[in-house]
């Protein structure tokens, strides 16, 4: 088990090293020198030690990194660290909002689906999923805004102010979760892998037997079950953190996916690379607690 | 009709005229009668056999009286199944309707959600089931304890978790796991099949059921703990007084074991009657060719015994392979030397995990070894490079166990024959073609075969596909990993029957590897056992008895034979302990089954591997106990 | 003629690869015959008649509010002067309503609905958008940046996915450590930041992006290629071919490919298409992609955000229409496709 662990923490660590790597290879063995796109003064790029040599730039970059400072905006000179605390609890909220949602909606429907796979109800609920979750999020998002403009007559466009009020809260943040949770193709894989994997438990061996012993299936079903929706869930992070981009866009929120794209309409380096190797760790982190919680539940893995 | 029930009063499970048929292809109108018009019988006390091949509806029967049929198509009922005098079917409903219409009632949930209680209130507490991948049928989450735990509570049995611990314990030493309290802690990946059996069987005896209901109990089971495990049926039915029905393929099995027997065909019982009577003095054809499968093997002597001084074709010399199993790792194959001479028959045999297939797949080249060499015609095969190798492969050719799927789905019959020559381009089109209806008529197979593909061709005709192509590049030796053993029974007799053809016609040498002894020492000259990696005894086919058998091993799987009530095989069997097969460390491997060790404690037997040495009759034994 | 079809719906998967294919077809029909049809060009601005509606009344209904007709008509009255405005904001309280009446031959008494009854005479069909372009030859135009950039991505994402697969599936080891180093790099990146990241670095260029989409989609071929392989070479007939003497590239490609995944690589092939279609319109959408001259489904509804927020839906509606459409079309192919695979497999 510690074994195990240990390895699924050196993956972790490669990883996230080769995500830096790419990230950092990428902007600066571009054609068009960083300093000349936003005409640096010498001593600016002296600063920014952009006149060391590459390994060298990266090393003094990944230490900065590790002590939290991916660098300052060359848009408006921001520290980069700074606009990441002020946009992420946003992302964060919306992220595992929609994640709650979707798996809300997708276990009931892929247990049935698996489960009964005759059944014309489930039939019908699947092919509804698949076909939301093909639309693209920002369209989905248009058409929940044509709703909310059509029967509300409104929508409100600035994040609610002063105390928590549930109706104002949820008038606000609901409509780009849902959007996030039914389309973005998450939920539409969620349904798929969940019915996919209750039926291999339903055709399991030791459920024919349990059955045969006529004791409830509800604690073997269960606990088979638990290791793959997490599993599926935490797989899909990175999907819903990138539909953040469109969603964040349609509905005008200001977190991470909209300075995201503020950042590459501006062509703002540090913010954009910043952005993208949080979102690495956020993605590995869940990823690794994942590992490590597969080899401490299943028992065939924990030797 | 009156009389007959009161004939059948004191039955415990009678089943009348049920028939159980599938809509084909869901179109309503062409049945396949899974289950036609049986009736069968199990008295209180009683073993039961059915006996069929693969296909025969046996499974189907036995699944749908439990209510655990369950699959996208309909099925169509009727017929009558008491339990005890309870009626299981008319539990499902429209039931009764039908018997009075006399006409067919389509139903297309065989057992719902009401009925379903009421047989599930029956299940796990007077009808009990096991199957027969006994590991496969345990949750890999639960530990074996939660699973007593489960069916304790499942049969009412009253008391707190410790007072149905103990309980649990004791029905599992019952059941012969001596170290049951270990056991109640470890997870069913950590136990051996063996054991997973008796786990079931301790689970299924919680609520002391009336009946026992074992669907191919022991077949996915080595020979040594199937004959265990029948030896525990025979005594669960003189101590509690439990009915057993046995669903088994295995003749020996049923032989052995059961008082009564139903042979099955094509969803029928073609006979039935005392088990002695009915396979002794048989009727119908059918049961003819299952009791006498190989009975003309038996006049035939083996073709041309190969002479002592015939030439080795191939030998392998101390050969090893080591495989890493997570943190552990072990020798599949511990120093492993044998020599085939030309022409004859070689048999490896030994329990699932002895090293048999590794050996076959190592000599092969499919697979690394850990050292040693192997020679054909004085040339070291691990040694040759790219080209030669090629060359080497045309003669050394190799039959998996599953036909199906060795044969590419995807390519027609022609396709795979041919590949085996396209390869190096020396021989046109013409030729080819050829030469396929050349091996395809000598396997027996019509040329128009080559257009086919292999997903429509029986079992027995993608065997003979599989052995044409390897016949195609013209082989010397033939090594064949379990050919039959998949395969039913009449069809394996075809196929050994091609196969010794064969070595008569073009003068084949065979490495067969076999679990099934009696097969093996049909076919084969000489005969090598093999125990946990280790080669531990050659004889010549004629020395291969209980009697003649110099290692214990030997002694004991030849003992375990199912055997019609052969006593002296009982109690050979016997004089071993009851323990799992585990791998132990230094010395002889098999001292801890060994009676011979465990009486004399020889202390050589721990620390010093014993060597193989030569013994009187021509054999080889490789144990410090035995005698020359 | 018509009995294959036919037969193709009985098999399971069959009324989605149906139906997935005429749309396919359709788009391609569409992208292959352009704008020679169209009754405007999509880069002809008719002045006259910026920013109306469709033809059809219920289709006016449909993508506009109440709001958006006000306004609408209050623009029109702007642009045409010589109405009386008095009469306009009694009579013309709703578009639509003028719409409908003017079946009627026109009274004096209602003289702006003689003037609005003038739009009908525009013959843009589905409206024109601010510019005055017409919607239909906008639509057509943009079924353009369909096939092309999604072949791109499928180049990449198969032409590197598939052999990574193959090799991580057959060879263990090395080659298997590899893939999941190189997956798990790439995926623990969001796909659309990783795009984003490309194109603040370089000058957006849809081929550019649509091979970053491509490799994005890498691990996910790779992935399920590699499991399929690793499940065949314990069948037996791979070790049943290397056992006959073949080589390795050869069953690599003849059997693990050929004959066991190109069924696969095609349904993948349906699914991308889907998945690029998807990305495009998002990109373009965020200005990222195909840029305001030319046409793309995307950019179309990136420049009617205003006109949407003002209630005036059809810019919006019809483009995503036409997004939708051509998603679903190699979507449900290919879902179809799997779902024939799946059942031929046993699944």
């Amino acid at each position: 088990m510690l074994r195990n662990a240990l390895r699924s923490l050196v993956f972790f660590l490669g990883c996230l090293l080769l995500v830096s790597a790419a990230i950092f290879c990428l902007v600066h063995l571009t054609p068009g020198n960083i300093a000349e796109i936003h005409n640096l003064s010498p001593q600016t790029a002296h600063v920014l030690h952009l006149d060391r040599s590459l390994p060298v730039q990266y090393l003094l970059w990944l230490g900065n990194c590790l002590r939290l400072d991916f660098g300052i905006s060359t848009v408006d000179g921001t520290p980069v660290f700074a606009l990441l605390r002020d946009y992420a609890p946003t992302t964060l909220f919306l992220t595992f909002g929609s994640l709650f949602f979707s798996l809300l909606i997708a276990i009931p429907i892929g247990m049935y689906r698996g489960l009964k796979p005759l059944a014309r109800l489930g039939k019908a609920l699947s092919v509804v999923v698949y076909t939301l979750s093909s639309i693209p999020a920002f369209v989905l998002g248009y058409v929940v805004l044509a709703v909310a403009f059509g029967v509300f007559h409104s929508y409100i466009t600035t994040p609610p102010e002063g105390p928590f009020h549930f109706w104002k809260w949820t008038a606000y943040y609901l409509p780009p979760i849902l959007v996030l949770a039914l389309g973005n193709g998450s939920l539409g894989e969620f349904v798929r892998f969940i019915s996919l994997e209750a039926q291999n438990v339903d055709a399991a061996m030791f459920i024919k037997a349990a059955r045969a012993r006529g004791v409830s299936l509800w604690p073997h079903f269960l606990r088979s079950l638990i290791l793959p929706v997490f599993n599926i869930a935490v797989t899909n992070i990175a999907v819903l953190l990138g539909g953040l981009v469109v969603v964040e866009r349609v509905f005008n929120f200001h977190g991470l996916g909209w300075l995201s794209w503020e950042a590459t309409l501006k062509r703002d380096f540090p913010v954009i690379m910043g952005i993208t190797l949080l979102m690495a760790v956020v993605v590995r982190v869940l990823m690794l607690l994942n590992e490590l919680l597969s080899t401490w539940i299943d028992p065939r893995l924990r030797q | 009709m009156k009389v007959v029930e009161e004939k059948n009063m004191h039955s415990l499970l009678d089943i009348r005229d049920l028939c159980i048929s599938f809509e084909r292809d869901g179109s309503g109108e062409k049945y396949l009668h899974a289950v036609n018009r049986i009736s069968l019988r199990v008295d209180p006390g009683e073993i039961v056999g059915i006996i069929g091949q693969s296909g025969s509806g046996k499974t189907t029967l036995i699944m749908g009286i439990l209510g655990l049929l369950r699959g996208a198509v309909p099925g169509v009922w009727r017929g009558e199944a008491f339990l005890d005098g309870k009626s299981l079917l008319p539990l499902c409903g429209e039931y009764a309707e039908e018997k009075s219409g006399g006409k067919i009632v389509k139903r297309n949930t065989p057992f719902q959600s009401a009925q379903e209680k009421l047989l599930g209130d029956l299940r796990g507490r007077d009808i009990v089931t096991i199957f027969q991948e006994p590991r496969a049928a345990l949750d890999p989450y639960f530990r074996v304890g939660e699973h007593m735990l489960e069916a304790l509570r499942r049969s009412r049995a009253p008391g707190g978790e410790t007072e149905l611990r103990t309980q649990g314990i004791e029905l599992l030493q019952d059941v012969g796991l001596v170290d049951a309290a270990r056991l109640w802690d470890l997870h069913p990946h950590q136990i051996s099949g063996g054991m997973a059996q008796r786990v079931m069987i301790a689970m299924a005896l919680c609520a002391r059921p009336k009946l026992l209901v074992a669907d191919e109990p022991s077949t996915a089971l080595d020979v040594t703990t199937q004959a265990k495990l029948l030896e525990l049926f025979r005594r669960l039915r003189d101590k509690h007084g439990l009915a057993i029905l046995l669903i088994s393929h295995d003749i020996g099995v049923i032989q052995e074991i059961s008082q009564r027997v139903y042979v099955m065909r094509h969803g029928e019982v073609v006979e039935s009657g005392e088990t002695r009577e009915v396979l002794e003095n048989f009727q119908h054809p059918y049961t003819g060719s299952l009791v006498k499968a190989f009975a003309h093997f038996e006049h035939i002597p083996a073709t041309s015994i190969a002479n002592s001084d015939a030439v080795s074709l191939l030998e392998i010399k101390s050969l090893r392979k080591r495989f890493q199993q997570g943190d552990k790792s072990f020798w599949a194959l511990d120093d492993v030397s044998l020599e085939l001479r030309e022409g004859e028959t070689y048999a490896l045999v030994g329990e699932s995990g002895s090293g048999k297939s590794t050996l076959a797949l190592s000599l092969m080249v499919l697979q690394t070894v850990n050292g040693g060499e192997v020679l054909y015609k004085g040339e070291d095969v691990l040694k040759a490079d790219k080209k030669r190798m090629r060359a080497l492969r045309r003669e050394i050719r190799m039959l998996f166990q599953h036909p199906e799927a060795v044969l590419n789905p995807g390519m027609t019959v022609g396709a795979i024959l041919s590949e085996g020559l396209e390869k190096d381009g020396e021989f046109t089109r013409n030729e080819i073609d050829q030469r396929i209806s050349e091996v395809l008529d000598q396997v027996h197979l019509d040329p128009s075969h080559a257009l086919r593909f292999p997903g429509n061709l029986s079992t027995g005709e993608k065997q003979r596909v599989t052995i044409a192509r390897a016949l195609i590049t013209r082989p010397k030796l033939l090594v064949c990993d379990e050919p039959v053993s998949s395969l039913d029974l009449a069809i394996q007799a075809q196929i050994m029957e091609l196969l010794r053809e064969f070595q008569g016609r073009l003068g084949l040498t065979y490495l067969f590897i076999s679990h099934n002894l009696q097969l093996v020492k049909l076919l084969a000259h000489r005969i090598g056992v093999m125990y946990m990696g280790r080669l531990v005894e050659e004889a010549p086919a004629g020395g291969f008895t209980t009697e003649g058998a110099r290692h214990p091993y030997t002694r004991l799987l030849l003992a375990s034979v199912p055997s019609m009530g052969d006593e002296t095989s009982r109690s050979i069997c016997a004089e071993f302990p009851d323990v799992e097969p585990v791998r132990l460390e230094g010395g002889c491997l098999f001292r801890n089954r060994c009676p011979w060790y465990l009486k004399s404690r020889n202390p050589e037997c721990e620390n010093k591997t014993p060597p193989l040495r030569n013994v009187l009759g021509g054999g080889k034994v490789a144990c410090h106990l035995a005698g020359d | 003629m018509i009995s294959p079809f036919l037969r193709i719906l009985g098999k399971p998967g069959g009324y989605r690869m149906l139906l997935g294919g005429l749309l396919v077809f359709l788009l391609a029909l569409v992208t292959i015959t352009g704008t020679y049809w169209t009754r405007f060009k999509p880069d002809e601005m008719d002045f006259e008649h910026p920013l109306v509606p469709p033809k059809s009344a219920w289709l006016t209904r449909l993508t506009t509010t109440a709001d958006g007709r006000k306004a609408l008509m209050e623009s029109h009255q702007n642009a045409a002067p010589s109405t009386s405005s008095s009469s306009v904001t009694e009579e013309g309280d709703d578009l639509l309503g003028a719409l409908k009446e003017e079946e009627h031959p026109p009274t004096e008494a209602s003289t702006a609905k003689v003037e609005f009854s003038a739009l009908r005479d525009h013959g843009h069909v589905l409206g024109t958008d601010k510019n005055g372009r017409d919607m239909i030859a906008l639509l057509v135009a943009g079924a353009r940046s369909c096939f092309l950039p999604g072949l791109v991505a499928c180049a990449v994402a198969l032409g590197i996915g598939v052999p990574l697969g193959l090799f991580a599936g057959f060879y263990e080891g090395r080659w298997r450590m590899f893939a999941r180093i190189f997956n798990g790099t790439l995926l623990s990146m969001p796909r659309m930041v990783l795009i984003l990241v490309v194109i603040c670095v370089l000058e957006p260029n849809v081929y550019i992006t649509m091979a970053v989409l491509g490799a994005t989609l890498i691990p996910r071929v790779s992935e399920l290629i590699a499991t399929r392989v690793r499940i065949l070479s314990g069948m037996g007939f791979i070790l049943a071919a290397k056992e006959g003497g073949l080589g390795d590239f050869r069953i690599l490609t003849r059997h693990l490919f050929w004959y066991q995944n190109r069924a696969v690589f095609f349904i993948q092939f349906s699914l991308i298409m889907a998945e690029s279609i998807l990305t495009e319109t998002t990109l373009s959408y965020l200005q990222f992609g195909t840029k305001p001259p030319d046409v793309s489904w995307g950019n179309i509804i990136e420049g009617s955000r205003l006109t949407f927020f003002s209630g005036q839906y059809w810019i919006t509606f019809f483009p995503a229409v036409a997004i939708i459409m051509a998603i679903l079309g190699f979507f449900y192919l290919g879902d179809g496709l799997n779902a024939r695979l799946a059942y031929r497999e046993g699944r």
